[in-house]
């Protein structure tokens, strides 16, 4: 099979709208040298496929933003995030490696130090989500998921679910969403929370 | 109008330019509305990169699969189970049984098995995690002579599935062949069958299993049947699964006609376990009423169970003419029905399997 050749723009735009073969040809092109720094600085093969997962989760998360631009090569920047997470990690992980200033300086590019802040302290709320939505089940979590990442329309929904009308599959979400809420909001208050 | 249809109206551009207008204007002159409207439009932002999040880690898991991760340990697994039948006997392949055999075993006598999360609700297949790495460094250095993949053995979940007809369909609970390599089919004589997903249903968490050739296959005719209506609150229920090796009766009521607050679930006070998912539920004259799915980890023998109507009409909509047509519906013509419990066990046991399923990661 011939091997698809993008320019970092194509990655981006692709990335951007979640496209299956650039997401495959990102991995293809980028993991082996990134598997290779986290692998050569005592990191085993899942943490490898670990970092690189986040690290295109930091790319993608600020793709998003429209105002979004690259100021060096793609490669240079993926690898430099990969670089600070691992850093960070193995800081974390025995304490050592302290993470100061020079590593700014000895290789990573502008940008990517906030990039990397920017998305872990967004992620505390992604993890809180991911585990309320752990709790708040099917089929509400798939309801919410239609309407507010897949855009589908309370027709659709509701013949989709099997609810009668829209009206219905509307009554249906707003109680979804209002228990998710709730899990939620419980759970950053750190009360416990028993469901039934 | 709640106010968050309102908001969601205006966030997805459902409404027209008079009411967007003035949806604008009370936005200018009411804080509190507005106040409740950002803190929305940040909820719903939290929900949605949540989501793009999780889509984006499942691409990349397959993009990682595909370009790394090639399954070429498909020829071990299916080893494994063919040793197992008293096939040629490979020494890497018995190790790999008695790896998995001792984890499972582990695992069993444990309690809960599933540990990633806290929901109350437990899905009940056994989930086996990655194995330790002394034991893939045992499996790798005999499997020298074949072309080893450690994920291959990293996930193994296990559960319960049932007949449909005597043509080789089987009827299970999604979650547990979701993003499988392999599905076996393990009947009460341990003859396994290589099975694919041919129907699933995420919303009834159920997937329908096809046997993938039949050149020895037999299966036996249904003494049960699928009741089409809904059963009533204090019906007498029971089931058969595999939360261990062997198949496992355990009985109860029905609790709930509204299971966890979803129209299409029982709640039944069974004590069940992981393992049983995807077994039938019965009511007391051995019709199919349901599909085991969880259970409420908060509460003693509190399980959920698919109302069996769902599941003849996602047959309906979706299956091939052959399960349609050999479908048993009618509870008239069910042969058990008369029987005491235990002869009404002995008739259902050959068409209740155990499911095992390999997961590559």
């Amino acid at each position: 099979m011939a091997t698809l050749v993008f320019t970092d723009k194509e990655y981006i735009e692709g990335l951007r709208h979640n496209n299956d073969a650039i997401i495959r040809s990102v991995y293809k092109k980028f993991y082996p040298v990134i598997a290779r720094l986290v692998l050569n600085n005592s990191g085993t093969e899942q943490e490898a496929k670990d970092i690189f997962q986040e690290t295109v989760l930091v790319l993608y998360h600020h793709a998003q933003q429209q105002q979004f631009t690259l100021s060096c090569a793609l490669q240079t920047y993926l690898y430099s995030v990969a670089r600070r997470l691992w850093l960070k990690q193995l800081h974390k992980k025995h304490g050592l490696y302290k993470l100061d200033e020079r590593f700014t300086e000895d290789g990573d590019v502008a940008d990517t130090a906030s990039d990397v802040e920017v998305y872990q302290q967004r992620d505390q709320n992604i993890s809180r989500m991911k585990e309320s939505i752990g709790q708040l089940g099917e089929p509400c979590k798939t309801l919410l998921e239609d309407f507010y990442t897949r855009h589908l329309s309370m027709d659709e929904i509701a013949d989709k679910f099997g609810y009668t009308n829209a009206d219905n599959a509307k009554n249906q979400k707003y109680k979804c969403l209002q228990r998710l809420k709730k899990i939620f909001f419980i759970d950053k208050e750190g009360r416990t929370h028993e469901e039934h | 109008m709640r106010n968050i249809d309102l908001f969601d109206n205006y966030l997805y551009n459902r409404q027209n330019t008079e009411d967007r207008k003035a949806f604008e204007e009370r936005l200018a002159n009411d804080s509190a509305f507005r106040k409740e409207f950002e803190e929305h439009k940040a909820f719903v932002k939290i929900f949605k990169e949540y989501s793009q999040q999780e889509n984006l880690k499942k691409q990349l898991d397959t993009a990682y699969t595909e370009e790394f991760g090639k399954p070429n340990m498909v020829s071990i697994k299916a080893d494994t189970f063919y040793n197992r039948h008293g096939k040629t006997i490979g020494m890497a392949a018995s190790v790999a049984i008695i790896v998995v055999t001792v984890t499972l075993a582990l695992l069993t006598s444990g309690g809960y098995l599933i540990k990633q999360h806290d929901a109350s609700i437990t899905n009940l297949s056994k989930e086996v995690q990655e194995l330790k790495s002394t034991q893939e460094g045992i499996i790798d250095g005999i499997m020298s002579v074949k072309p080893s993949n450690k994920r291959a053995l990293n996930a193994n979940i296990e559960g319960t599935g049932f007949a449909l007809n005597n043509k080789g369909y089987f009827v299970t609970s999604l979650h547990m062949v979701r993003g499988a390599d392999s599905v076996f089919v393990l009947d009460n004589e341990q003859n396994a069958y290589g099975a694919r997903v041919v129907v699933t249903d995420s919303r009834l968490d159920l997937a329908i299993l096809k046997i993938e050739k039949d050149e020895n296959a037999k299966f036996a005719d249904l003494p049960y049947s699928f009741k089409n209506t809904s059963s009533d609150l204090g019906d007498k229920v029971f089931t058969l699964g595999f939360p261990g090796s062997e198949i496992v009766y355990s009985e109860g009521s029905l609790s709930s006609v509204n299971g966890g607050g979803d129209t299409a679930m029982y709640q039944v006070s069974v004590p069940v376990n992981p393992g049983n998912s995807g077994g039938p539920l019965f009511d007391e004259a051995g019709n199919v009423i349901g599909i085991i799915k969880s259970k409420n980890r908060a509460a003693e023998a509190t399980g959920f169970a698919v109302k069996s109507a769902y599941l003849l009409h996602l047959i309906k909509n979706n299956a091939d003419e052959e399960l349609q047509k050999e479908l048993n519906t009618s509870t008239s013509h069910n042969t058990i029905k008369n029987l005491k419990r235990s002869e009404q066990i002995k008739k259902i046991t050959p068409c209740v399997y155990n499911i095992k399923v390999f997961k590559g990661n």
